[in-house]
């Protein structure tokens, strides 16, 4: 009688325990096959995010944008893995579509237009990777044996929208178009000439920063009259309304010839001092070569210039890229042998690859939408 | 009581290898989006570096450690690591440059955890160059010329 009771206990311990072995198992696949789940999903998402914005720098509009793109999901793929770093998002489970626009619709090859920007429109590139994992544990709960997990990121060229939007009639020269840094050669902090009188026959009169690179003003000569660095716009009224309603109507691209125009109008320094005093921060800042001024206000006195490459063609130059510069609280104009400067505040493509701005009109970075 | 002992010892097994997976894999998770955060830190810093110079700025190195380790480029006082005994030194970090072009731009930065000893109690595991994440250096460069840049 007490040995059968004894009997009964021990086998009701050891029933428990298997009957409960499910449920055990059921939780060492939680934590350990959920946790690897979770954590391909975070790499997935990781790689999503880093190739969408790494190939979409690329894009400029032809087929060897497309190409680049496509290379640079490629390169993506070799350091940046998945399942711990061990395993490549291969071309099997990952894929790159184009478009237009955000939401698509996404293809792997975008159609051709005719010119010469086939893909001008196509700004946006979505990667998608679908990495499965091998799941240890679950299946015994009753789960399938792999978990496919998605990590998916669009991401685009859009157009730079400035505090103020548009930018200024005046168009300063690069001082090296070929700066590998996108910066045109000029210095972050360094102050420049935006508008400058005609035969400077002393540097004294030229702004700090271009004292070192003298023979641009001597390029610059030749355009006829006393003074240079507007574009375009003739009249006083319309270089007037532009400066303050920032109402410059060009649509303007990186690759646009632009005419070079002349002229010393106190209207206009005036209209730069106007539109500078609508600013809340109005500290006179030094040129600092190397360190940006530390402006705070909300975008009046941050203006943006479209840079040219330093060579007159007829009259012409071409725009290589856009700059923000930060204007005085001050301007006068009354002398026409003085310059007016501006603090070079840095390259408006943000995110842009080197050497291939994509060419659409305006200035524009490369940003993360999903 | 052998058998309940038998079975304790069974359970217990269980339990601490859900502890251990567990505790292993939330670390790992938060190494990733670590190095995730000063990888997109890395690809948009300012990098100020030595005309023809190929090797990484010392000051653009730790502000990226120090976002990995702390999540802020500059932290002020004795900081806490977000993850456990983390430290800067566990934390590498390269750019490559491009020999090539003038001035030798920055190309590429990688981010990685050297070595990390994740301690779940009961076994230490090592991870050794991982997670590591590699991205192409987006932000601004200059060559430093006497003492400013």
């Amino acid at each position: 009688m007490v040995g059968s009771t004894r009997r009964g206990q021990r086998g009701s311990i050891m029933l428990v325990t298997a009957s409960s072995l499910v449920l055990l198992i059921g939780m060492l696949g939680l934590s350990a096959d959920v946790g690897r789940v979770y954590i391909a999903k975070h790499e997935a998402q990781d790689f999503a995010d880093l190739a969408a914005i790494a190939s979409c720098r690329l894009l400029d509009g032809k087929q060897t944008g497309i190409d680049a793109a496509k290379n640079e999901l490629a390169t993506s793929a070799i350091t940046n893995k998945w399942d711990f770093s061990t395993q490549t998002f291969g071309t099997a489970i990952r894929t790159i579509e184009f478009s237009s626009t955000q939401n698509g619709p996404w293809v792997t090859t975008p159609t051709s237009v005719a010119g010469p920007k086939p893909y001008a429109g196509v700004a946006f590139v979505r990667v998608t990777v679908t990495p499965t994992v091998n799941l240890a544990f679950l299946p015994v709960a009753g789960t399938a044996l792999t978990q496919q997990v998605t990590g998916q990121a669009v991401a685009g060229v859009t157009p730079q929208v400035f505090p103020s939007g548009g930018y200024l009639p005046f168009t300063p020269f690069a001082h090296d178009k070929n700066d590998p840094t996108g910066n045109f050669g000029f210095t972050v902090g360094e102050e420049y000439g935006i508008h400058w009188p005609g035969n400077i026959n002393n540097q004294t009169k030229a702004c700090a920063g271009d004292r070192a690179n003298w023979p641009m003003y001597n390029v610059s000569d030749t355009v006829n009259g006393s003074t240079r660095g507007y574009f375009e716009l003739q009249s006083a009224a319309a270089i007037r309304d532009a400066i303050l309603g920032q109402a410059q109507t060009d649509a303007l691209a990186v690759g646009d010839m632009i005419n070079l125009t002349n002229g010393n109008k106190q209207t206009e320094a005036s209209a730069l001092t106007e539109l500078a005093g609508y600013d809340t921060d109005q500290t006179n800042y030094s040129p600092t070569p190397g360190t940006a001024p530390a402006y705070s206000g909300d975008g009046f006195r941050l203006v943006v210039l479209p840079v040219n490459d330093e060579t007159i063609i007829s009259g012409q130059v071409k725009v290589i890229g856009f700059a923000a510069f930060l204007l005085y609280p001050s301007y006068n104009g009354g002398a026409g042998n003085s310059a007016w400067c501006a603090i070079y505040m840095g390259s408006r493509t943000e995110g842009g690859g080197t050497g291939n701005p994509y060419t659409g009109g305006g200035s524009y970075v490369v940003r993360l939408m999903q | 009581m052998i058998e309940f002992a038998l079975s304790a010892m069974f359970l217990t097994y269980s339990f601490t290898g859900v502890f251990q997976f567990g505790y292993s894999m939330y670390i790992y998770n938060q190494l990733q989006g670590a190095v995730r955060a000063g990888t997109r830190y890395a690809s948009l810093a300012t990098v100020a570096k030595a005309a023809g110079s190929t090797n990484d700025p010392v000051s653009y190195d730790n502000a990226v450690k120090n976002v990995v380790v702390y999540g802020t480029p500059s932290p002020s006082g004795s900081p806490t690591p977000v993850i456990p005994n983390l430290t800067t030194a566990m934390v590498d970090v390269n750019l490559t440059f491009d020999t090539a072009s003038t001035g030798n731009p920055p190309t590429y930065v990688t981010v990685k955890i050297n070595s990390y000893s994740l301690d779940a109690v009961v076994k230490t595991i090592t991870l050794t160059n991982k997670p590591v994440m590699k991205m192409p250096f987006m932000g601004k460069y200059c060559i430093i010329s006497g003492s400013a840049c």
